[in-house]
C-alpha cells in the first residue's frame, strides 16, 4: 500500500461508530517498549539505532498483523507526507521532529501502529471510534504477546516493562479517550469537571497530545499512573470516570436542547452557515465550528447532514492533508482558501 | 494573522502574559517578540520536572555516584534530562530509582502484564530466586533501622516473589 492510498483511505477510527459515540470521539491505548541491553533511541550510535529498526521490522512483518499495511522510514518521506500521519494520530510529534532513524508501522485499516526509535524502541498503539478502551487493550496484548516472541523486550519482576521516562514504567501503557465536550464548555463547568478528573488520577491534553492546545471542544484524557497497577485497573478506573463524565455531558446537552433550545439552534445554524459559505476559513475557526455541528447532530437539532461527512473533515481540513490534496505546498493564506473550498462542497453535497 | 505590533509581518509568537489577575494575550512576529524580549522557549516539560525531583534525592543521599556498565550513563546525567540510557540503567540506579517511582507512581511494584514463558526475553530472565534474596537482605537492614513501612513492602514483595517461584 503506497502512502497516496492511507491518504485517501477512511481510516477505521474516523467511522465515528461504536459505544458512546456521541461523545467519545476515540479511544487508544499505546505500550512503551524496548528491547534489552540495547541503548535507548536518544543514546544510540545512528547504526545501533538503525539495528534496532531492522529487528523490529523484521519481528513485525513476522506478526501477520500488517498485512497490507506499510512500513515507512521517515527519513525516506517528504514533510507533507510525514505531517499527514501526524494529522491522523498515527505517529507523534515527538516522532516527526526527532532523526533516530525512525519509522513506523501502520495497518491496513490504520488502527493499529508501531512507531520505531521514538522515545522508546517502540511505541505499539491502538486507535478505535466510540469508548472501546476495552476492545483496545484486547487488540494491542495479542499483538505485544506475538511481538514479544520475536523480540526481547527489557523487563524487570519488580518495575515491570522499562522505559525511558520513569513516568512510563511498568505496564508501559497510556491509554486515553478524545472527549467531545460541547454542553460542559458552554455551560462553564469544564473549569470545574477538569480538576476534578485530574484528581483521580487522570490526566487532560488538547487534540494532538502533550503540550497541544484544546480545540473545538476535544479534550483527550488519559491514565497518569503506570507503576502499580495492572493494565485492567487502569482502564477500569478511566471507564468509572469518564462514564461520569459522559453522564455529565449528556445532562447538560439535554438541559441546553430544552431550556435554550433557540439559542442553541441559532448557535449550531450560524456554524454551519459560516462552514457552507466562507471563502476564506483558518483551521482553529473550522474545529471549533465542526464542533459545533457535530453537536448539532448528536443532539438531534441538526439533521440534513452526514456524520461521516463532518468527523472526515476534522482531518481533512488540516494543513498537510489539504496540501497532499491539491498537489502542491501551499502557504497559510492559500490553505485558508482550499480549506474554505473543501468544506463548501462537502457540506453542500451532503445537504442535499 | 499580522502581528499586533507591527502590523507587517505574519504573527507566529503567541503570547499570554498574567499581570494582576489580567490575560493579556499577543501575537506578535519573531523579529517583534525578540525585541520586546519573549525568547522562544520550549514549553515546560516534563524531564525538567523529573530532573528536579530526582536532584533532591541525589542530595539526601550521599553514596557513590552510581554508572550503568551498559551504556555508561551516569547517575549525574539522568539526573540532568530525567530519562534513562538503556534497560540496565534500572539496575545501576535501582536504589534513587526507586524513591523517585515512588514519589511518580506512589509504588514500586509492577502489577500489571508479565512477560511470558518462552518470549524472546524470558530465556535470560531475572533470576527470581536471586531477587528474592536481595529482598531479603534489604528487609533485615529496614528492620534495623526501624522503618517498617519500608520492612512492609519488602515483604510483600518476597512474598510475591516466593509464590511466583512456586507457580513457574
Amino acid at each position: 500500500m503506497s502512502l497516496d492510498k492511507i491518504f485517501e483511505c477512511k481510516s477505521d477510527w474516523l467511522r465515528g461508530d461504536g459505544p458512546d459515540n456521541d461523545i467519545v470521539m476515540s479511544s487508544r491505548i499505546r505500550l512503551a517498549r524496548n528491547l534489552s541491553g540495547i541503548p535507548f533511541p536518544h543514546r544510540g550510535e545512528s547504526s545501533t539505532n538503525n539495528e534496532v529498526l531492522n529487528k523490529v521490522f523484521d519481528a513485525i512483518k513476522k506478526t501477520g498483523f500488517f498485512k497490507n499495511g506499510m512500513l515507512l522510514k521517515l527519513s525516506e518521506m517528504n514533510e507533507i507526507d510525514k505531517q499527514i500521519l501526524l494529522e491522523r494520530h498515527l505517529i507523534s510529534k515527538e516522532h516527526l521532529q526527532k532523526n533516530y532513524a525512525n519509522a513506523v508501522a501502520i495497518s491496513e485499516k490504520q488502527d493499529i501502529s508501531i512507531m520505531i526509535n521514538e522515545e522508546d524502541h517502540l511505541r505499539i498503539q491502538v486507535l478505535k471510534s466510540g469508548f472501546r478502551l476495552n476492545e483496545c487493550w484486547a487488540l494491542i496484548d495479542k499483538l505485544d504477546n506475538v511481538l514479544e516472541k520475536h523480540l526481547d523486550f527489557a523487563y524487570s519482576s519488580s518495575f515491570g516493562y522499562l522505559t525511558v521516562c520513569p513516568t512510563n514504567v511498568g505496564t508501559g501503557m497510556r491509554a486515553s479517550v478524545m472527549l467531545h465536550l460541547p454542553g460542559l464548555v458552554m455551560m462553564e463547568l469544564i473549569n470545574k469537571v477538569m480538576p476534578a478528573v485530574i484528581k483521580l488520577g487522570l490526566t487532560v491534553r488538547g487534540f494532538y497530545g502533550e503540550g497541544s492546545e484544546v480545540l473545538g471542544n476535544l479534550f483527550q484524557v488519559s491514565n497518569q499512573v503506570t507503576l502499580g497497577k495492572s493494565e485492567k485497573e487502569i482502564i477500569s478506573n478511566i471507564h468509572r470516570v469518564i462514564g461520569l463524565v459522559i453522564e455529565h455531558e449528556r445532562n447538560l446537552r439535554k438541559v441546553l436542547c430544552h431550556k435554550n433550545q433557540e439559542l442553541v439552534k441559532d448557535k449550531i445554524g450560524r456554524a454551519f452557515g459560516i462552514l457552507a459559505n466562507a471563502h476564506i476559513i483558518s483551521s482553529k475557526e473550522t474545529i471549533s465550528l465542526l464542533s459545533i455541528l457535530r453537536m448539532g447532530l448528536d443532539t438531534g437539532l441538526l439533521s440534513d447532514c452526514d456524520a461521516f461527512n463532518i468527523n472526515e473533515l476534522f482531518i481533512l481540513s488540516q494543513p498537510a492533508h489539504l496540501q497532499k490534496q491539491s498537489g502542491q505546498l501551499l502557504d497559510p493564506e492559500s490553505r485558508d482558501v482550499k480549506r474554505a473550498d473543501l468544506i463548501r462542497q462537502r457540506l453542500r453535497k451532503s445537504n442535499k | 494573522m499580522k502581528c499586533d505590533k507591527c502590523h507587517k509581518n505574519e504573527a507566529t509568537i503567541h503570547y499570554t502574559e498574567i499581570v494582576h489577575n489580567q490575560m493579556i494575550k499577543m501575537n506578535l512576529c519573531e523579529q517583534c517578540a525578540k525585541n520586546k524580549g519573549i525568547g522562544v522557549q520550549s514549553p515546560f516539560s516534563i524531564s525538567d520536572l523529573l530532573s528536579g525531583l530526582a536532584q533532591i534525592d541525589a542530595q539526601e543521599s550521599m553514596f557513590e555516584e552510581p554508572v550503568c556498565k551498559c551504556c555508561g550513563l551516569e547517575f549525574s546525567g539522568f539526573r540532568k534530562t530525567g530519562t534513562l540510557g538503556c534497560s540496565e540503567c534500572y539496575k545501576a540506579f535501582k536504589e534513587p530509582l526507586k524513591s523517585l517511582l515512588k514519589t511518580i507512581h506512589k509504588n514500586i511494584q509492577h502489577k500489571g502484564k508479565k512477560l511470558k514463558k518462552g518470549s524472546a526475553g524470558r530465556s535470560r530472565k531475572v533470576n527470581v530466586a536471586e531477587e528474592i534474596a536481595q529482598f531479603k537482605s534489604e528487609l533485615h537492614k529496614a528492620v534495623e533501622s526501624e522503618n517498617y513501612e519500608r520492612a512492609a513492602e519488602l515483604r510483600d514483595n518476597i512474598k510475591e516473589l516466593e509464590a511466583k517461584l512456586k507457580k513457574d
